[in-house]
């Protein structure tokens, strides 16, 4: 009996902690202390609507955050005084680390910077904290993950310059303009981007998936934090979801802005997933999941099934889903050709893919891999064989929205390259999709400011236009890039391997 | 048409009463393993129960602990001190 | 559709412009169904260029690891530029065949369509 009386329950305890902590200000009126959250055009009549669904509050936060950091210290320790990197499927596997430390990382950085104007930016005191709490949380992957692959460092290249490379490498401005698109965008549109688009409806493929192979490829490090910050991730993926319901409640007039705003991120995330779905394809010598599957597993069902609930509000799919789903055959191989003929410019070691990894890949992908992919990468080993290892020395057209190199072919014929155009104040802009050309087309404004590595290259921007310069002022060392067989890294594995087969 | 919820948990110790729990009061879901990680699906609705998960582990639970283990979710969430509700209403 | 913006204005110049270019201009292609390239290449090239010379001397270089390379010849060639069907003249510079800043030239060549009967 006393129980209740004694303790507030979580609704009560809710309302006391996130209600009535702040005030209508009299000396500056409201609209200038809350600048932002007005001119996109949402329209909010009650900020008490919004309901943080979990319910949690600064006390029970702080409890559990400090509990997954004692337990992921606890494990990173281990790492560290167990000598696991030499547990690890095989080296090629830490190609994936690296694109996570150079590509991921900072992405959880920038959300830091994010959601902390955004626990500024917002009016209604509940969306505040719960934007505050996310802002700790992305500072606290980045720290993390910056502690798990400094182990790494120690041993294996291309982990040493993730913070200068991130703000120059052609490879990183991938994930970079992402979250530079959102951030520049208004306070409700950064939270659609982030939140529900790329944390609700995508960043499942991203650690599920993934970071599950990690744990199947002997990596505890990479494991530990991934699952410690999706433990995060699923608070975040609620707050996304929330918001667009609220949004979608608070007034009819919100439902067409947020309708442009899914249509723009789903394409925007996708494509940027494309590169996490090459890793899980290629770079994970243990396999637990292809990108096909996964896209049918989060994407067609789960995906799908969050959009069959939207659809009480008004909202439909999001535009181009079906072409995403059409190249779902395709495009981790795309993507992959590109990166392994691009891997002399970039702090990566990229390979083809062994007898087994065919047939997986011939299983996984049926009829279009085996007759377009694999004879490709036959050749390429026959060139390989003759000394002649490829790799593309001329620079490739970029997207001007994803900043992906065009490699993307036709929706109905993937054996031609595609290259949309539009033109914007008497200069033509290049697009690898019908997705990318419409959000070009609706802010051209914004996007023809974008700054891509090729074009910044050729106006010599980029400490010069020959490889050996441009990888110089990247900061990349020779020793950094290019093929992983006969690589420094290759060499130390086979030690390894060598002294432990003599005990 | 797709209309599973599901929850996704580590494949830790301290998650197995949980997932025990969800398996035991939801007849519909189906168990998903994969290296580290369980996830389970369910159509429309799945509930994780406190007292059922108290009954599996042998003493008291608090609902919120599930932030300890939990990896991912999708649907709609209620949650209070006794049950933790995943749900899709179309 | 036009982008939201607080302020007066929200308006700057493209980050591409010719004039950013020094007196050369930027210039992308293609030669179809020879995707083992994986994507469109990018130049910087001078405009007063002789369309022959770009090709033989900058653009088919490109293609060297490829078996085609050296059986192509450019004159049986189908040509767009931006995707628009288009006759090039081969003796003129590139400005003289209306190739402009950040164009992009698309060539496929019947008879000679890529390695494995795809396009590799």
């Amino acid at each position: 009996m006393a129980k209740n009386q004694r303790r507030l329950n979580l609704s009560q305890k809710y309302q006391l902690m996130t209600r009535g902590l702040d005030w209508e200000t009299t000396y500056q009126p409201m609209d200038k202390v809350f600048p932002y959250d007005k001119y996109e055009g949402i329209k909010i009549t009650d900020w008490d609507k919004w309901q943080d669904p979990f319910r949690l509050t600064m006390d029970a936060y702080w409890k559990y955050q400090a509990e997954k950091e004692r337990k992921l210290y606890a494990i990173l320790d281990s790492v560290v005084q167990n000598n696991s990197q030499q547990n690890i499927s095989d080296a090629r596997y830490l190609n994936a680390v690296k694109i996570w430390m150079q590509g991921v990382t900072p992405l959880e950085y920038a959300a830091f910077r994010g959601f902390n104007m955004l626990g500024r930016g917002f009016r209604g005191a509940g969306a505040r904290v719960a934007c505050q709490f996310q802002a700790i949380d992305e500072m606290r992957h980045y720290q993390t993950q910056v502690h798990a692959f400094a182990h790494y460092n120690k041993f294996f290249n291309g982990f040493n310059q993730h913070a200068r490379i991130r703000d120059r490498a052609w490879y990183l401005s991938i994930p970079k303009s992402y979250f530079e698109d959102a951030m520049t965008a208004g306070p409700f549109e950064f939270i659609t981007a982030i939140s529900f688009s790329f944390e609700y409806v995508l960043t499942n493929l991203l650690f599920m998936p993934f970071v599950s192979g990690a744990a199947h490829n002997g990596d505890m490090a990479t494991t530990t934090f991934g699952f410690s910050a999706q433990s995060d991730e699923s608070r975040h993926m609620t707050l996304g979801l929330e918001i667009v319901k609220f949004m979608l409640e608070q007034h009819e007039d919100n439902v067409p802005i947020v309708q442009e705003w899914l249509d723009k991120w789903f394409w925007r995330g996708y494509r940027l997933l494309g590169l996490i779905g090459t890793m899980m394809d290629y770079m994970l010598p243990k396999k637990v999941m292809s990108w096909r599957q996964a896209w049918e597993i989060y994407w067609e069902e789960n995906g799908v099934a969050l959009f069959n609930d939207l659809a009480r509000y008004g909202i439909r799919m999001p535009k181009h889903h079906e072409t995403a789903t059409r190249e779902k055959y395709r495009i981790t191989h795309e993507f992959w050709s590109t990166i392994y003929q691009f891997s002399h410019a970039t702090a990566l070691y990229t390979w083809l893919p062994d007898e087994e990894e065919m047939d997986w890949l011939c299983a996984e992908y049926g009829e279009l891999f085996e007759k377009l992919y694999k004879p490709r990468y036959e050749y390429w080993r026959e060139l390989d064989a003759r000394g002649e290892r490829f790799f593309q020395k001329r620079l490739p057209v970029v997207c001007n929205v994803c900043q992906i190199p065009i490699f993307h072919t036709y929706p109905d014929d993937p054996c031609k390259n595609i290259c949309l155009v539009s033109e914007y104040k008497g200069t033509k802009h290049q697009m690898c999709s019908e997705g990318c050309k419409d959000i070009f087309d609706r802010e051209p404004e914004k996007y023809c400011q974008a700054y891509i590595p090729p074009q910044q290259i050729y106006q010599g921007n980029c400490g010069g236009a020959t490889l050996e310069d441009y990888r110089k002022w990247l900061h990349i060392r020779d020793e950094d890039a290019g093929e992983y067989y006969g690589s420094e890294d290759n060499q130390l594995w086979e030690k390894w391997q060598a002294e432990a087969a003599r005990v | 048409m797709p209309e599973n919820v599901f929850i996704a948990l580590q494949n830790t110790p301290e998650a197995q009463p949980i997932i025990e729990a969800i398996v035991a009061d939801n007849d519909n879901a189906v168990v998903n393993e994969s290296p580290g990680m369980v996830k389970i699906d369910c159509p429309k609705r799945l509930v994780l129960r406190r007292e059922t998960v108290e009954e599996k582990l042998g003493q008291e639970f608090n609902l919120q602990d599930i932030h300890l283990t939990l990896i991912s979710l999708s649907g709609n969430i209620d949650e209070d001190e006794d049950e933790f509700v995943l749900h899709w209403d179309f | 559709m036009t982008v939201k913006f607080i302020g007066d204005s929200y308006d700057f110049p493209c980050s591409n412009r010719v004039e950013n270019y020094g007196g050369d201009m930027n210039l992308y292609m293609v030669w179809d169904h020879h995707l083992i390239y994986c994507a469109p290449n990018a130049y910087r090239v001078s405009g007063d260029m002789n369309f022959r010379d770009f090709l033989e001397q900058v653009f088919q270089p490109d293609y060297a690891q490829h078996p085609d390379v050296d059986k192509v010849d450019w004159e049986k060639g189908v040509w767009q530029l931006e995707n628009q069907g288009w006759t090039p003249d081969f003796s003129k510079s590139l400005k003289e065949n209306n190739i402009a800043h950040n164009s992009f030239i698309r060539v496929s060549t019947p008879g000679l369509e890529g390695m494995h009967g795809v396009g590799n």
